[in-house]
């Protein structure tokens, strides 16, 4: 993986985990607790900023009695990903590399996947 | 990538996809490293980019622009994909008149830019090829200055900015 792809995997594991949790009706603050780790880290977790090991996902998933499975869920990673990439993407390039019509690159991009 | 080794390597590639031995072909270059090229309406700050999805390349460049500048265009890109395919997804290259109206840019994006250019050079015009030449011209002819630049950058289908650069950076006038 290429690093922007693990940065947008991390993300979408974080969305992952937010959702889950949420489902599970359990807050920030608790979750935070329950794994020994401040309310922060656990923004920062489902904001992707800060990566989970795997055995911290295992913990997670154990606490929201969820299976592991759902965290990692290849697809729903997949499709999330793709959304994020292309949003970003097109962020990126009109603010990082400063074109004014970034419409045109994403175009360019869109017209090699067909 | 050191400046030598990235010399060293675009000379390699030159070597191979070489017309009559001075002009390289870009799209046979870019063919073997397994780039697609395509001819795109760009507006006119955009000279070129480079896509990379899954490890495979793609570059597009402005087909409004010189052949010169497209070439340029397409050896730069090609230089990204060589140098920084790990480092980003997306290169857009602008025109110069753009470069410079954004300053903003971070000094990582800006030494991959320079590091893409120095390989387009070196690619476009290997340092012992243009050597050789120079050597002949300067030979056969008692020329100005300036008589030399052109002569050389149409032989190697360049800008005769970018030879001037070139041979600047060989320092080949102060032999």
């Amino acid at each position: 993986m290429i690093k922007s792809e693990k940065i947008y995997l991390y993300e979408c594991i974080g969305e992952r985990i937010k959702e889950l949790r949420q489902k599970s009706g359990f807050s920030q603050e608790v979750l935070g607790k329950k794994l020994e780790l401040s309310r922060a880290s656990v923004v920062n977790i489902e904001k992707g900023r800060q990566q989970p090991s795997i055995h911290l996902i295992i913990d997670i998933s154990r606490i929201l009695n969820v299976d592991i499975n759902q965290i990692l869920d290849m697809e729903i990673l997949d499709s999330f990903t793709e959304k994020n990439r292309l949003r970003k993407l097109e962020k990126k390039i009109a603010e990082s590399i400063g074109v004014k019509k970034p419409k045109e690159i994403m175009n360019f991009i869109s017209g090699i996947k067909k | 990538m050191a400046i030598k080794n990235l010399e060293i390597r675009a000379s390699k590639l030159a070597e191979k996809y070489s017309d009559k031995k001075i002009m390289v072909d870009v799209h046979q270059v870019a063919h073997h490293l397994n780039l697609t090229i395509k001819e795109v309406e760009f507006s006119n700050d955009i000279s070129g980019v480079l896509y990379i999805d899954k490890g495979k390349g793609v570059i597009g460049y402005n087909k409004n622009e010189s052949p010169l500048r497209q070439r340029f265009s397409i050896a730069h890109e090609i230089g990204h994909f060589l140098l920084h395919r790990l480092e980003n997804e997306i290169f857009v290259d602008k025109n110069f008149k753009a470069l410079y109206r954004n300053s903003e840019s971070a000094t990582g994006e800006i030494k991959m830019e320079r590091e893409a250019n120095a390989f387009a050079a070196a690619l476009l015009m290997p340092k012992e090829r243009v050597i050789r030449e120079f050597e002949k011209l300067n030979f056969d002819l008692s020329d100005e200055e300036g008589d030399v630049v052109e002569r050389l950058a149409k032989k190697f289908k360049v800008s005769k900015q970018a030879m001037t650069f070139r041979i600047s950076n060989l320092e080949l006038f102060s032999y």
